[in-house]
């Protein structure tokens, strides 16, 4: 290299410097920082904005859409569903839904989801807003219990939410009646809290009613409380005239219950959450049911048990003191033996009994009773519809018996029915009416009667009645004159008497002379009889007087 | 020493060193006939990657939401033409897909494709094919003329429902001037340059 391109002279040994490429970053590399940058952000953004991705299955998608439909708390929006799927069998329909940031500390497996849709229900109208916005998931959630992303959506909006203070309970009814989630549930005539839901239970036997009483009245709920159904109208035909009850107008329509803790009874500590209740279907079965003794006790009918249903009261003396659980039927096919044993129950505890007996005492004691002559007896209960009940009393001129033992249970005898006593007696009188020789009678009464119309028609009487007639009017003369003759003189016997007996009077006064005159010799004859006395005495002393004189008594 | 035909009058050039900032035009007619770009490679690249974030960027992330009442829609870029296409104007769902969504994903691809090993004073096997595909598709990308129809039914519809810009929206916005800003520092000659030098 003898020149350079450009033709300038060439310096000999010049040092021919050490060109480095300037390495430097243009500053053009700012723009993919920045945009990196902002990428970057957005992706932590998103990473840490993402709430927990969360499954729900439903009964159906109706309403929902993916992408769309919110999950929202209070109307504030806590998720939007992602995708909706139908599970593999085709009955269920699966969400995903991607909850707000957060969300995992009340998404635990108590946490509820449900669709709100427009709903009338109950008395309510409920969700008319997703008319117009579309349906949207609630979402009651609960802090309580262990975390879970997995739940299963209720097909019916829970009816209360999960912020409302009160307590739960479930009741146990034999059926259902009107009663619907919803339905109010009053204590003393307010409302106080609602049905949330029932259901049957596995057996088929019973509903569960589950309820919610809104605080601070589930305080009043106590152990010893009686959940009954308030539906309908109370009607009460007393003495006082009609009555009409019911809890209000709405229990009217839609059913719902009432509770109390009767008085006369220990209520009991609050109940707790989830506490059991029996449900009675009136008031008056809430009200009569404080007794928890119960004692069964079967009664053998030889009647007929027409008339007697479940349920019947047992009295004893008016007051009901069980009911008829059940009737049956006994055969006894070799004596040709009927029985109706029929099983009551009885709550001692309606007897205010002095000194309670204990479980071995009982025994005895039933067997006292029916020595005195406790028996059972239907009655008529009702005279319309024949309804019947058992009577129990004492009866004392029942014949003594052994309590027997039906099954295990005491049987208590029966006496028949005062109607059918009285039914008895007439048959029996019919029966001895039915056998009189009737005819008999009718044709020896007629003789008579004609025997009777001979001696009233015949000569003989007429000529008896004539001989009457004639010894009256002789008697009529004999009659005056004794008038005329005898009576003047009995006049004056009478007033002779008088004189006689006033002289009487006289004679027997006290200061008349024939008393002095008497008591005289009375006195003298008292000395005759001393001087007997005295003879009499020196008799037996010296018996030889009588021979010697007394002069001999001085020797 | 290359030489450089006018384009305009086919005039032919020896083309020198263009001192950084200079311009080469026709002797004859003035047409421009070169104009070195500083440090295109480079500078193409910086704005290819950027390019590529906000491309990421503007496809997944909210594009436009729509609040009607309560109701509440938000879109991304794909489920925008996917609803086109439901509704059945396949056309024109196609159509955007290719020239918003395709082309410049090809587009900036083929850049990265190209540059890296530039930049790593490498030549990318096939770099006439995928510059001259570049070139060729380079037309097709009309993401500025999706965004004034997005801007001209934002316009439409703002009285009917409320528009809530997102974030994609943003990064699309900004990967137009990126996009345009590669168009303006690529020097197309150095890459052919590169094909002829490193053979």
């Amino acid at each position: 290299m003898t020149e350079n391109t450009d033709g300038s002279p060439r310096i000999a040994d010049a040092a021919v410097p050490v060109v480095k490429k300037r390495r430097s970053i243009s500053i053009v590399w700012i723009v993919p920082l920045v945009a990196l940058l902002i990428g970057a952000w957005l992706v932590y953004k998103a990473v840490t904005e993402k709430g927990p991705t969360i499954n729900i299955t439903f009964e159906t998608a109706e309403g929902l859409e993916a992408g769309k439909t919110k999950v929202k708390y209070k109307d504030v929006e806590v998720g939007t569903v992602q995708t909706i799927m139908l599970d593999n069998e085709l009955e269920h329909v699966k969400l995903t839904v991607a909850m707000e940031k957060g969300a995992d500390v009340y998404l635990t497996e108590n946490t509820r989801f449900w669709v709100v849709r427009a709903r009338v229900a109950a008395g309510q109208v409920t969700g008319l807003g997703t008319l117009f916005s579309g349906a949207y998931i609630g979402i009651q959630p609960s802090r309580e219990g262990k975390p879970s992303r997995h739940f299963k959506g209720l097909e019916k909006p829970p009816v209360v939410s999960g912020d409302v203070q009160g307590r739960r309970f479930n009741l146990v009814a034999s059926k259902l009646g009107s009663l619907n989630p919803g339905s109010p549930i009053y204590f003393r005539q307010i409302e106080v809290g609602q049905v949330t839901d029932f259901k049957l239970d596995p057996n088929g036997q019973k509903v569960e009613v589950q309820i919610f009483v809104e605080a601070p009245y589930h305080r009043y709920v106590r152990q010893r409380t009686r959940f009954w159904v308030a539906s309908g109208l109370d009607i009460n035909l007393t003495a006082n005239g009609l009555r009409v009850d019911t809890e209000s107008v709405v229990s009217l329509l839609i059913g719902g219950l009432a509770f109390s803790t009767f008085p006369n009874e220990e209520p009991g500590p609050e109940a707790a959450e989830d506490t059991r209740f029996k449900l009675y279907d009136t008031y008056e079965a809430a009200r009569d049911d404080r007794y928890t003794i119960k004692r069964d006790l079967i009664v053998e009918i030889q009647d007929s048990v027409r008339g007697l249903s479940i349920g019947a009261p047992v009295e004893f003396r008016g007051l009901q003191i069980g009911e008829v659980i059940d009737i049956d039927l006994d055969a006894d096919f070799e004596n040709l033996n009927f029985i109706v044993p029929v099983r009551i129950r009885l709550e001692p505890e309606r007897l205010k009994v002095a000194s309670p007996a204990g479980e071995d005492d009982q025994l005895e004691r039933w067997q006292r009773l029916v020595d005195k002559g406790f028996r059972a007896q239907l009655e008529t209960g009702n005279l319309l519809t024949g309804q019947l009940y058992v009577k129990l009393d004492i009866f004392e001129d029942a014949p003594p018996t052994k309590i027997s033992f039906y099954k295990g249970l005491p049987v208590i005898p029966s006496v028949p029915s005062a109607s059918q006593e009285i039914m008895q007696g007439v048959t029996r009188f019919v029966k001895k009416l039915d056998q009189l020789p009737l005819e008999q009678i009718g044709q020896d009464l007629q003789h008579t009667m004609a025997g009777m119309d001979r001696l009233v028609n015949g000569p003989d009487l007429r000529n008896a009645i004539q001989s009457l007639r004639q010894i009256l009017s002789e008697l009529e003369t004999t009659t005056t004159s004794l008038n005329a003759e005898t009576v003047p003189r009995i006049n004056t016997a009478l007033a002779e008497m008088e004189t006689v007996l006033k002289d009487l009077d006289g004679w027997i006064s006290a200061d008349a002379p024939l008393q002095g005159d008497l008591r005289q010799t009375l006195e003298e004859l008292a000395a005759a009889a001393r001087a007997v006395s005295d003879l009499a005495d020196l008799l037996e002393r010296h018996p030889e007087a009588l021979i010697r004189g007394k002069g001999g008594e001085g020797k | 020493m290359p030489y450089i035909a006018c384009h305009e009058c086919d005039l032919v050039h020896r083309l020198d060193e263009i001192p950084p900032g200079g311009a080469a035009r026709c002797a004859r007619c003035g047409a421009s006939l070169r104009r070195p770009k500083r440090d295109s490679i480079n500078r193409t690249l910086a704005l290819t990657m950027a390019g590529v974030i906000l491309f990421l960027v503007a496809n997944t992330n909210p594009f436009l939401g729509f609040r009607i009442g309560v109701q509440v829609r938000e879109t991304i870029l794909a489920t925008g033409i996917y609803q086109l296409f439901q509704q059945d104007m396949k056309i024109i769902a196609t159509l955007v897909l290719f020239t918003v969504v395709i082309v410049p994903a090809i587009h900036l691809l083929s850049m990265l494709y190209i540059l890296v090993p530039l930049q790593l004073n490498l030549v990318p096997r096939h770099l006439a094919r995928v510059f001259r595909l570049y070139m060729f598709l380079k037309p097709w990308g009309m993401m500025e003329v999706f965004m004034l129809g997005i801007l001209v039914s934002i316009v439409k519809l703002v009285k009917m429902a409320t528009i809530i810009p997102g974030v994609a929206l943003y990064a699309f916005l900004a990967l137009i001037f990126v996009l345009a800003a590669m168009a303006v520092t690529l020097d197309d000659h150095l890459i052919w340059e590169q094909i002829d030098y490193r053979r």
